[in-house]
């Protein structure tokens, strides 16, 4: 093993656990830092980020940090009374209070809503929320007023890492080849056939699948999993890309193949610009 | 001339370390370690929705079919509960761990292979996965293992050389606090000086180890900024 010693980071732009980031007083340690005898450490791996006197560290790698606003899709661990405990991969649990579930008609939540809660969402259900609010101890309240969200059923739900997700303007995407798409804020996506985003309809109703859209949305979960296998951001674009990809090549050969041939000419576009 | 080890080694030469981080998507964090040929796989669930009464869990495990003689490792060893147990406490100690206590990290580290000093690299594999899954933690915890074999000090030992040895020293350390955290010494007899030695050299081989850990980090890291 060879080592060399006395390598200094003129411009260290990584931070590992342990790193030194301050020793003189008056600085305040941000999140994923911490301090001892009037130094401040950094502990996690990621990159500086410095506004006037507080130092955070920019993670490169975490658990799942809802905030409000986004949208996740998750499974019901639990009911509880009035609430729904739901399992969205953060780092503790999430709530759905009943009364911020949607009603089709306007009225208040009565007693016998308390007691038909499993009619609404049962355990083990796959549901699609938008983040509340986040409470102090970061445990979460989603809600799902509105007719975008609810339970979500008949899809394939595929699961990547939540860093790889680009945020975007919708989150509610309907593709080129006419499958529609939930990209969750929490590395969970969803593919179906059923149309959330329009306002005509009341209830959302599920159609049956024709033979062409199954294969669709294999297709698109496939092109899914091989970005979160090469690690490439997850977007509506680049899933398009590969598809495009795919449907000028026709598909007569073996998918994976093309697939990886694909990859393959995208690293050596990306070596031939360094 | 300098001594020769059985495997050709200088005696205080370290065996081939290599690692491998993320080996495994669907966890958090996860390594695969191997020094020389011994190999460790570590998976590690990061800080997720509680589901036990404990903050921190760790499972270890040896596959039967790692060592020589095959042989079927239980709970209940106290060998293995005892080494568990220790090892809970010292990563209890160096995880930042969630103040409100609403949130879990549990840890699954198996000796795949054992061909000696397996419990130094139990050690830094869990540190590797821990900072791959991005858990917070205040520093690195390096271990090495060193031994006595006919008077000579060695490090790293194989398992036929610590069949042999004198005394085998396992030293776990926090390079930047100069604090050691985990210290076992197998022995049949050793003096109070060749006890000292051992206890040094062990610490200047973990910086040592630290340091290149450190830069090979920082190099991945890198790339996977640039990207």
């Amino acid at each position: 093993m060879q080592i060399e010693e006395n390598l200094h980071h003129d411009k260290k732009e990584v931070f590992l656990p342990g790193d030194l980031l301050s020793d003189e007083t008056g600085f305040i340690s941000g999140t994923n830092t911490y301090e001892e005898q009037g130094k401040i450490f950094s502990s996690t791996t990621g990159t500086i980020n410095q506004t006037n006197k507080l130092i955070m560290i920019k993670p490169i790698k975490c658990s799942y940090q809802p905030q409000i606003g986004e949208i996740v899709i998750g499974q019901i661990v639990q009911i509880r009374d009035k609430k729904w405990i739901v399992n969205i991969g953060s780092s503790s649990e999430a709530t759905l209070h009943l009364n911020s579930t949607y009603l089709p008609e306007q009225r208040q939540k009565t007693e016998d809503d308390e007691m038909n809660m499993r009619q609404i969402f049962a355990e083990n259900d796959l549901i699609c929320a938008e983040v509340h609010s986040v409470n102090n101890d970061k445990s979460v309240n989603l809600h799902t007023r509105g007719l975008k969200y609810g339970k979500i059923e008949d899809g394939l739900l595929i699961k990547v890492n939540h860093y790889l997700i680009v945020k975007q303007k919708r989150h509610f995407i309907k593709l080129n080849n006419n499958v529609n798409m939930i990209l969750g804020h929490n590395g969970q996506i969803f593919l179906s056939n059923q149309d959330r985003t329009t306002n005509n309809q009341k209830v959302i109703y599920c159609q049956n699948y024709t033979v062409q859209q199954r294969v669709d949305i294999a297709n698109t979960g496939k092109a899914i999993k091989f970005l979160q296998q090469n690690q490439y951001k997850i977007s509506q674009i680049s899933i398009e890309k590969v598809l495009n990809y795919i449907s000028e090549k026709k598909p007569q050969n073996d998918w994976i193949i093309l697939i990886e041939q694909f990859f393959l000419e995208q690293k050596t576009k990306q070596q031939q610009d360094q | 001339m300098s001594l020769k080890r059985q495997d050709g080694r200088n005696l205080q030469q370290m065996r081939n370390i290599e690692f491998k981080l993320a080996i495994d998507l669907s966890v958090d964090g996860s390594c695969l370690y191997k020094q020389g040929l011994t190999e460790v796989i570590c998976l590690v669930q990061g800080p997720r929705a509680k589901t036990q009464s404990e903050l921190l869990l760790i499972e270890y495990s040896v596959s039967p079919f790692s060592n020589i003689e095959s042989k079927r490792s239980s709970k209940f060893d106290k060998d293995y509960s005892m080494f568990a147990e220790n090892l809970k406490e010292s990563f209890e100690n160096l995880i930042i761990l969630d103040e409100n206590g609403k949130s879990e990290i549990s840890i699954s580290v198996c000796v795949i292979q054992n061909d000696g000093s397996s419990k130094s690299a139990v050690f830094n594999a869990i540190t590797l996965a821990l900072l791959d899954a991005g858990v917070s933690m205040k520093d690195f915890l390096v271990s090495v293992t060193v031994g006595l074999d006919q008077g000579n000090l060695i490090v790293d030992l194989t398992q036929e050389e610590s069949k042999t040895a004198q005394g085998e020293l396992t030293i776990s350390y926090q390079s930047r606090k100069q604090k050691i955290d985990f210290y076992e010494l197998k022995t049949l007899k050793l003096q109070q000086q060749e006890m000292d030695q051992l206890s040094k050299l062990a610490v200047s081989k973990a910086d040592e180890i630290y340091q290149w850990m450190k830069e090979e980090i920082y190099q991945i890291k890198q790339k996977q900024i640039d990207q």
